[in-house]
């Protein structure tokens, strides 16, 4: 625990204290391996994850394995610590990072990698594998990650000793098994990654001997010590069977997503060529209603949370969501708990679906067409007309709604000013669209807002080749829309700032030469890049500057089609050549089926699964 | 049907003591839901229980005696609504009774504080309170120096091993209300510390009504 002294000078001091019901407690002499879990940014962040949740119910099940949390301090509290000397630690035990036997990251956005190594330096452990040397098995951390980004971690590569490429619910407790056995016989670092290498869906980096083109492709990545030469994905192939918490560690201090996340199914049906979770979540595999009705109950016992959210990617395309409501609602209702669907799909929402969310508080209600036109709509595969967009808000106000808000991307492969016009038509449309609804709020104006996002390229998607739009281009697109709506008040319009999607571009397509602008920024103490207020893009040309590194060739650059991208090593389940064909597609601005529909062949069936939509092989 | 009012004493201790009020609040409605209370609901769009604390303890305070109101639907046996919360929540957040209240929370008067400082004692600390006390106050136009001594009822210092005991008695009633951390900043600023400059710990170990008798 953390000097009283120190905790009364810090804003929010709840983020540090830990001792929240619901979290566990070990005898530290009673335990072989214990696993400091980070989430590298704040609190109130970090446990509003719910795989945090889940790996660390799973972990704390086995009773050798004593599984702890820490975050990424807050700029004051850092200040403190550092003028104080004091290192990072986890909340349960108050212990420095330092003495665990490993310390695991998960990798939820790239622009938490300077967290991860700011985490690191805080905790005072050297911030590459190489430099924390071989060692004993227990004397020093093995630094580990998963998560979304570990699809292509390569600018991180140099600081994990171990990725896993996938779910975790089965390969952690499995590479967690192999360190005790390993410890306890006195086994080496390195002797243990060689083993740990051999697990399915584990990484190890320092395996891998990565040559370059004088162009600065890559010419060639070759395993050595026996390291397969291909990564497979790992998942949990029966989700029903699949661990899922009882009880959630209660927050004191509100965080972001403070209720009971209830994961309905995993995967996409829907293949839209932006979107990486929907390509690297499949093959989809739903869990069944009575079970997660099981669920729900038990954990509004041990938590009592009023509100439970249904929790995937388009939860409207759960094919047992009517049975699923029914019977959450027959129970919910009486102890004034609220349903929360997110990620509604505008095709998806009439007036039952309505009818049901509306029983209960909830808040505004957010549709994503994406895209301003037909045609864009097609080459992204969004699958949704502008008729759908419009009933849906219809709908929306027709139940007493008076705002709603639409998600659009600009900078999408193939966009033209035809496709901007589009959003301030349709935006337009879905204002007219309330005046027009009977029964909409009397007396009361409507507020369309739209949040315009940049789109940024990412592994394992049909848009992997593509380039982002510069920073310039960008921001042209940015305010040519907002001169279109800047005349109307019933129009609210955000917009993200492209330097932020920009960076992004350049990490999430990023290879390994990328880790040493990683270390310069941490030399110069820059963290917490996600945050609008400590984003320092100045600060960022000047580092890559400094270390030589030529972002356009990340961000601005269309990959070709032969080219070895940093994520070839991963087998995804979904193949390469599915993914160029929907490229090919997109380019064609033709849009696919989704899986419901008839299979494309996307090759994740290949991993196996039940309660999936997918032919059997 | 018209609810009832069950009054809870608990104790905040520990790392608690860094919990603000309105967390506070969230966790205990938790932990009623947890334990099976039959909490009574507001009617209309947005129900939620009614839970009413008596003095809301600052930050950085801890207590041996917080109050606080809570209406049910029906009385549940009350021994064991003490057993079903401690069981729903974690040992630093004690619930210590339950009872059917007589009095109102507007009959409070005084709150009794125990503040222990790692700070040598010396007999000018009792000599800082015999007359007007002006500490820099937090109020919603900035700082303004303030004199505390008038909400001061009572206090006394003593040496406690290296460091010094306080024990204060401080008004209390929503007219004058003296946060206890303005002991210790007095103190500082006679000291010319400063802020958090050393470790310290407050402690709430009582509530008085107006007459000065234990409130219940």
């Amino acid at each position: 625990m953390y000097p009283s002294s120190l905790l009364r000078s810090v804003e929010k001091p709840g983020r540090y204290t830990g001792g929240e019901y619901g979290q566990v407690i070990k005898q530290k002499d009673g335990v072989v391996a214990r696993v400091a879990f980070c989430f590298p940014d704040i609190y109130e962040i970090g446990m509003s994850n719910l795989g945090v949740r889940i790996l660390y119910g799973l972990l704390n099940e086995m009773e050798d394995v004593w599984c702890e949390r820490a975050f990424a301090p807050w700029v004051d509290m850092e200040a403190e610590m550092r003028k104080r000397g004091i290192r990072l630690s986890t909340l349960e035990s108050g212990d420095e990072l330092s003495v665990f036997d490993f310390v695991a990251f998960t990798l939820q956005y790239e622009l938490s990698y300077t967290n991860v190594l700011n985490m690191l330096n805080l905790a005072g452990l050297p911030l590459t594998s190489a430099e924390r040397g071989d060692f004993a098995l227990g004397s020093t951390p093995i630094v580990i990650g998963g998560g979304p980004c570990a699809y292509n971690a390569e600018p991180v590569a140099d600081f994990f000793d171990l990725l896993l490429i996938g779910e975790g619910e089965e390969a952690l407790p499995e590479l967690v098994r192999l360190y005790i056995d390993m410890k306890k016989s006195g086994a080496k670092k390195s002797e243990f990654l060689r083993e740990a290498a051999k697990l399915e869906g584990w990484y190890v980096p320092s395996l891998y001997e990565v040559e370059y083109n004088a162009d600065g492709t890559i010419a060639a990545v070759t395993p050595k010590e026996g390291a397969p030469a291909k990564i497979k994905k790992r998942i949990v192939t029966d989700l029903d069977k699949a661990y899922f918490p009882e009880k959630f560690v209660m927050p004191y201090i509100e965080t972001v997503h403070d209720r009971i996340m209830l994961e309905v199914f995993r995967g996409c049906i829907r293949g839209c060529r932006f979107c990486q979770a929907g390509m690297i979540y499949r093959p989809v595999r739903e869990k069944s209603p009575e079970l997660l009705d099981k669920q729900a109950r038990k954990l509004f016992e041990n938590t009592g949370y009023n509100e439970i959210s249904l929790s995937s990617l388009s939860i409207s395309d759960y094919t047992c969501l009517r049975e699923l409501t029914e019977q959450l609602l027959s129970w919910t209702e009486a102890h004034k708990i609220n349903l929360s669907l997110p990620s509604l799909r505008a095709d998806s929402f009439n007036d039952e679906l309505m009818a049901r969310i509306s029983s209960v508080r909830s808040s505004g209600l957010t549709f994503a067409p994406e895209a301003g036109t037909p045609r864009l709509r097609d080459a992204i595969n969004k699958n949704i007309t502008e008729e759908e967009i419009l009933s849906a808000c219809r709908t929306a106000f027709a139940a007493g709604k008076n705002s709603v808000k639409l998600y659009f991307m600009i900078g999408l492969p193939t966009e033209t000013y035809e496709d901007l016009d589009g959003i301030a038509e349709l935006t337009q449309k879905a204002v007219d669209e309330y005046y027009r609804t009977p029964g909409r709020p009397k007396g009361r104006d409507v507020t369309v807002t739209i949040s315009v996002a940049s789109f940024v390229p990412k592994p394992f998607t049909p848009f992997q080749w593509c380039a982002q739009d510069t920073i310039d281009t960008l921001r042209e697109k940015q305010a040519y829309l907002a001169e279109k709506l800047k005349h109307n008040r019933k129009v609210r319009y955000n917009w993200h700032e492209a330097k932020v999607s920009f960076l992004e571009a350049v990490f999430a397509r990023g290879n390994r030469r990328l880790s040493k602008a990683l270390i310069e920024a941490n030399r110069r103490g820059v963290r917490f890049d996600s945050w609008d207020e400590l984003f320092d893009y100045e600060a960022w040309m000047d580092i890559f500057k400094t270390v030589g590194i030529d972002t356009a060739f990340y961000a601005n650059r269309e990959i070709g089609k032969d080219e070895v991208m940093p994520w070839d090593i991963f087998d995804i389940g979904v193949s390469k050549s599915f993914l160029r064909r929907e490229y090919e597609r997109a380019m064609r601005s033709e849009p696919s089926k989704n899986c419901r529909e008839g299979c494309l062949g996307c090759g994740a069936n290949r991993l196996g699964g039940e309660r999936t939509c997918c032919p059997r092989l | 049907m018209l609810p009832k009012v069950i009054r809870i004493r608990f104790a905040k201790r520990g790392r608690l003591k860094f919990i603000s009020h309105l967390d506070l609040c969230r966790t205990l409605q938790s932990a009623m839901i947890r334990a099976g209370l039959p909490l009574w609901y507001t009617e209309g769009f947005n129900p939620h229980p009614r839970i009413a604390v008596a003095l809301p303890l600052p930050v950085g305070c801890e207590s041996e005696c917080e109050l606080l109101d809570v209406r049910v639907t029906e009385l549940p046996n009350l021994e064991l609504t003490v057993k079903k919360l401690n069981e729903a929540t974690v040992p630093e957040l004690e619930i210590l009774e339950a009872y059917e209240p007589v009095t109102k929370f507007s009959d409070i008067g005084f709150a009794q504080y125990e503040i222990t400082l790692e700070l040598p004692f010396s007999e000018d600390l009792a000599e800082l309170f015999s007359g007007p006390v002006i500490v820099a106050k937090h109020t919603k136009r900035g700082d303004v120096d303030t004199d505390i001594f008038p909400m001061v009822k009572s206090i006394s210092f003593a040496p406690k091993g290296s460091g010094t005991f306080c024990r204060a008695l401080l008004f209390a009633s929503p007219e004058s209300y003296l946060n206890p951390e303005y002991i210790v900043r007095a103190i500082e600023k006679q000291r010319g510390l400063d802020q958090y400059a050393f470790e310290y710990s407050v402690c709430r170990t009582g509530i008085l009504d107006k007459s000065g008798k234990n409130f219940r």
